[in-house]
């Protein structure tokens, strides 16, 4: 029987159409997640600590008051990478640069989540579980899919049709975004070619006592007793890498997963993690911000994917896997006086890949000549509708599927395309761009939002520099033409806020003042 | 017949004169009891060595005894009331409730119990091997009476066992009579209980006993009968009695290893004298306390430490009468016990390592609990001991445990990739969402709570370096340590961790902040259970 066919026609009986709220737990299986049969792969590279995109992906036509906010981390101006006329990336990162005039590299910019919570911990719960920022839940976005499918999963798992891990979590720890009800559907693997250092600290030296010997007997013993240790290794062993990657940490596992896909794993998801972006000092060197921790970061993460994306591509498999960032804030626009910046709101996220839509999805940010203190980027994307779209077009999964496992609609985002490369300096990803006038700016109590609909779902809201919504004004699909919206402010204290529209694929985010 | 002479004046072990603090303290312990808190440990390296040891051992008042946490179908008995003493229906249903009663029971001792009794009772449990699979009633006064004598003396415990009904079923004494005589007990009773079978030197010579032992005991012992064995109705009470005319009065010959002693005719005291004649042997008190050692320190027992640690200190056992109070205290305030070589290397049996998960914490935050949700959570824990390769109520053999007797791997054979398996499972499903107690009561790790009484929580470096010390038997490398806090706070300075805790502990009802730092200290206690370290004791 075909398995697919199978999972589909299950699906279109079994699916409860309404999205149901994240914190019900799902029990109940979801039929046609994540397809067995197809052999597409995600590799999500999380960037932990909150990544600075304004030190990233740097918007030129910001430039100068970006450079007013930050001039101790500015880096000059010729240093940078240009991509298009407005953007450009930070010098360290020809390797990504090489990527995205390939056409393998989509960019989308300010990418966040409303009433964006500056907690490491708490953002990258949200994150990883995709849940409403005022949400707890503990299943994460793609281990809900797994569960929804193998409800009883590890009892009898692995078998005859799932022989392999469901996700490999690069590493010791598991992820987070694997984490089913009660079990996570990752295995953390440090070196698929030695599963017997699966056990934390399991190549530190033992000693010569009793104690030594029996905790060498126990790790060995842990590392066979992994359920997929040798299906793994068999895979790993099977597989190849035909390029020369970086000698780093991150490189190195990125080219295990070379390995492991090119060896037939049929694991759907790999998570690969790279600390260090929480940079509130030292971002950059004083007097050099082209050399820091931020620098390095940087190099190292666009020297890994170039080198995987071109291994990809020697290996014939770029057809079968995109990668794509993600991390639990940006970092606020001013710079803070130890050469750092300090945890903010949105920030771009990067899809790579021969299968992705090349180019940039929204915006530069607006970058105010004074920002506040607080003032983070402002959201223009948000997460989940990335999520959703990677699930539905990645994994062909149906929309109201995901909608279930995601717990709430989301707006379908042309971030991937049909593989076919095209150079991406003669593509125009943004159509029509998005147009509102917001006046008076600065105003005293209530501003007008004027604006022309297509027609299709809108949205207009109000958000304060922080990334906290403070009003969703309207959630609705406008009849096509011009309309005017009336936004009292009365209340709110004086500063600037952000306004936010999205119609249909586009954002809009415009800054304004409230007057004092 | 009598009791042996006290022959020579022996001190057994060398005492410990070292250094008392932390360390000692908690390998103590660890050993002794089923995964010590903080507390315990702490007060236990206060107070020395010689008041920790003696409160192990002090004597105990016995437990309240196991309840019907709900069953209203009960004839007999009220819900929380005990059924140890209640007659059972003919078919056996309200024995279903009761067995599973008396499992949440026996769980419930070895949670809360501050001494080493519910060790030495699981000792004693895996000494006879029995399994008895009738009433739950007759299951407790077997449990009760090695309960009764967890540190007593073992001559008097030996005579008791080899007249109680369960182990006249088990081994079939009330089968054996004058006329057909019964070997299974008389068997064992050299065998595996008291003086131990050695290499064969000769056709049916066993070093320290032959086959004509086995039949000349199991004539001395015949005569004996249970009745009431699966009372129901009210006034009876399971037991054993003495029956004259199936006794064998004959006289007994005894081999060259007994000296060829005769065994008269004693009736119903017969078999108090065979016991005798085998604990007046020094072999018994050296195969005795190979089993301690093995038990409670480590399986492998080299040439020089069978002559330094076992030879006197099976001469104190046999000095001090069988006194086993006595000759744990005297092991446990030995130089040897506390030889750094010894800590740490005891694979945990599956009890000790399910206990040592749970116990640490404890679940006094559970307020919503009840007699039922109590009883169903330790009815779980039961089963997750099952599951990883014990079941408690039912040895494998009458041997035990394999990793308890069998070289040369012995507590080696408690790991296989399946029990391993089980562990890891068990571990993760601790972590993420305890066991359901029904009714809506979840017995779950407050790890949260728990921190908040380490001596500096904030600080992540601090606060991993006590988990590991409370939870682990050896301290652990830097490296390693680096690796744990890469969980609790991956990719991010060490502030971020004191900043986050600092901000949920300034707004403590926030759920948001609370199962973010709940979730972080997940990913730390699932790793550090993961360590090939949390294996050992």
């Amino acid at each position: 029987m075909n398995r697919r066919n199978f999972l589909r026609k299950a699906g279109l009986l079994g699916i409860p159409l309404a999205a149901a709220p994240l914190n019900v737990s799902f029990t109940r299986a979801l039929s046609t997640l994540v397809d067995p049969d197809d052999d597409k792969v995600l590799v999500l590279i999380q960037l932990s600590g909150g990544n600075d995109g304004l030190n990233t992906l740097i918007p030129l036509d910001q430039y100068v008051n970006l450079n007013a906010n930050r001039a101790a981390l500015m880096l000059p101006e010729n240093s940078l990478i240009n991509l298009t006329d407005n953007q450009a990336f930070h010098p360290n990162m020809t390797g990504m640069a090489d990527l995205f005039n390939d056409g393998k590299l989509g960019a989308i910019q300010g990418v966040g989540y409303p009433n964006q919570n500056r907690s490491h911990f708490r953002s990258t719960d949200i994150w990883t579980s995709a849940s409403d920022a005022e949400e707890v839940v503990t299943t994460g976005w793609l281990g809900r899919n797994f569960a929804s499918d193998h409800p009883t999963y590890p009892e009898n798992f692995p078998n005859e049709d799932y022989p392999d891990p469901f996700a490999i979590a690069m590493g010791s720890q598991v992820s987070q975004t694997c984490q089913g009800t009660g079990v996570n559907f990752s295995m953390a693997l440090n070196d698929p070619f030695n599963v017997t250092s699966l056990a934390v600290g399991g190549d530190t030296p033992l000693p010569d006592t009793p104690y030594g010997e029996e905790l060498g007997f126990l790790r060995t013993s842990i590392g066979q007793a992994n359920a997929y240790g040798a299906v793994v290794q068999e895979r790993a062993e099977a597989g190849n890498s035909l390029v020369d990657y970086p000698d780093n940490g991150f490189a190195n596992a990125l080219k295990n997963v070379a390995y492991l896909v090119s060896g037939g794993l049929q694991s759907k998801v790999y998570v690969v993690n790279l600390g260090g972006f929480d940079t509130h000092a030292s971002q950059v060197v004083a007097g050099n911000p082209q050399a820091g921790e931020h620098a390095e970061l940087l190099q190292t993460l666009s020297d890994g994917m170039a080198a995987f994306h071109a291994d990809l591509a020697a290996l014939g498999l770029e057809e079968r896997v995109i990668s794509m960032t993600f991390s639990e804030f940006g970092r606020r626009i001013a710079a803070n006086d130890s050469l750092g910046t300090d945890h903010g709101s949105a920030a771009p996220l990067f899809l790579m890949g021969s299968c992705v839509a090349p180019g940039f999805l929204g915006s530069s940010p607006e970058i105010p000549e004074v920002a506040d203190v607080n003032e983070g980027v402002a959201m223009q994307y948000d997460f989940r509708d990335i999520y959703g779209s990677v699930l539905q077009d990645w994994f062909n999964l149906d929309p109201a599927d995901v909608s279930a496992v995601l717990g709430h609609d989301f707006v379908h985002l042309p971030v991937l395309s049909l593989c076919d490369v095209v150079n991406s300096t003669e593509t125009d990803t943004q159509t029509e761009e998005l147009t509102a006038s917001v006046y008076p700016n600065p105003f005293a109590s209530r501003i007008n939002v004027s604006l022309v609909s297509d027609g299709s779902q809108a949205e207009l809201s109000i958000f304060d520099v922080t990334g906290k919504r403070i009003e969703l004004v309207f959630s609705k699909r406008l009849a096509a033409g011009r309309h005017r919206f009336f936004v009292d402010l009365e209340n709110q204290p004086a500063g600037a806020y952000f306004v936010r529209l999205q119609m249909g694929t586009r954002t809009l985010s415009k800054r304004i003042v409230k007057s004092k | 017949m009598g009791k042996h002479q006290y022959s020579t004046i022996v001190t057994g072990l060398p005492a410990y004169s070292g250094e008392w603090s932390y360390a000692q303290a908690a390998h103590l312990l660890r050993r002794t009891t089923f995964g010590p808190t903080k507390t315990a440990i702490l007060a236990a390296a206060g107070q020395g060595m010689a008041a920790s040891v003696a409160a192990l051992l002090a004597n105990q008042l016995p437990p309240e005894p196991p309840l019907n946490p709900g069953v209203t179908e009960d004839p007999f008995v009220a819900v929380g009331e005990s059924w140890v003493d209640a007659p059972v229906d003919e078919q056996g249903t309200l024995n279903n409730y009761r067995v599973q009663s008396f499992r949440s029971w026996i769980f419930q001792q070895a949670m809360t119990d501050e001494t080493i009794k519910e060790k030495m009772v699981l000792f004693w449990q895996n000494h006879f091997g029995l399994t008895f699979n009738g009433n739950a009633r007759v299951r407790y006064m077997w449990n009760s009476l090695l309960r009764e004598f967890a540190t007593g003396n073992f001559r008097e415990l030996v005579k008791q066992v080899t007249v109680h009904p369960a182990m006249l079923v088990f081994l079939n004494g009330t089968q054996s009579s004058a006329n057909s005589p019964n070997e299974n007990y008389g068997r064992e009773l050299l065998e595996l209980y008291t003086i131990g079978k050695g290499p064969q030197i000769a056709e049916g010579d066993y070093s320290n006993y032959t086959e004509d032992d086995v039949r000349a005991l199991t004539r001395a012992l015949t005569g004996w009968r249970i009745e009431n064995i699966n009372p129901q109705a009210p006034g009876l009470t399971p037991g054993s009695f003495f029956q004259s005319n199936r006794h064998d009065t004959g006289d007994k010959v005894l081999s060259y290893h007994f000296n060829n002693q005769v065994i008269q005719d004693a009736q119903e005291d017969e078999y108090k004298n065979v016991v005798d004649i085998l604990l007046n042997e020094l072999e018994t008190a050296r195969y005795m306390v190979r089993e301690f050692y093995r038990y409670f320190v480590y399986y492998d027992i080299s040439d020089q430490e069978e002559t330094e640690v076992i030879e006197p200190l099976a001469q104190f056992f046999y000095d001090s009468d069988y006194d086993v109070a006595a000759t744990l205290e005297n092991l446990f305030s030995s130089q040897h016990f506390y030889d750094i070589l010894n800590r740490g290397p005891l694979i945990k049996d599956p009890m000790n390592y399910i206990m040592s998960i749970v116990r640490p914490f404890g679940f006094d935050h559970v307020t919503d609990a009840t007699l039922a949700s109590d009883y169903l959570f330790y009815q779980r824990l039961y089963a997750r001991v099952l599951d990883a390769g014990m079941d408690y109520l039912s040895p494998p053999t009458v041997s035990g445990w394999e990793a308890w007797y069998q070289a040369p791997s012995y507590h080696r054979n408690w790991i296989n990739a399946s029990t391993l398996q089980q562990r890891t499972r068990n571990t993760d499903q601790f972590t993420d969402i305890g066991l359901n107690g029904g009714g809506g009561v979840r017995y779950s790790i407050d790890f949260v709570g728990w921190i908040a009484n380490l001596e500096n929580p904030f600080d992540p470096n601090t606060l991993i370096e006590e988990i590991t010390r409370i939870l682990l038997p050896q301290p652990l490398v830097q490296e390693q340590l680096d690796a744990l806090k890469d969980f609790l706070i991956p990719g991010l300075p060490d502030f971020e961790w004191t900043d986050e805790y600092g901000a949920y502990l300034s707004d403590p009802t926030n759920n948001m902040l609370f199962t973010s730092v709940e979730n972080k200290l997940k990913d730390l206690f699932r790793a550090i259970f993961g360590l090939a370290e949390f294996h050992l004791s």
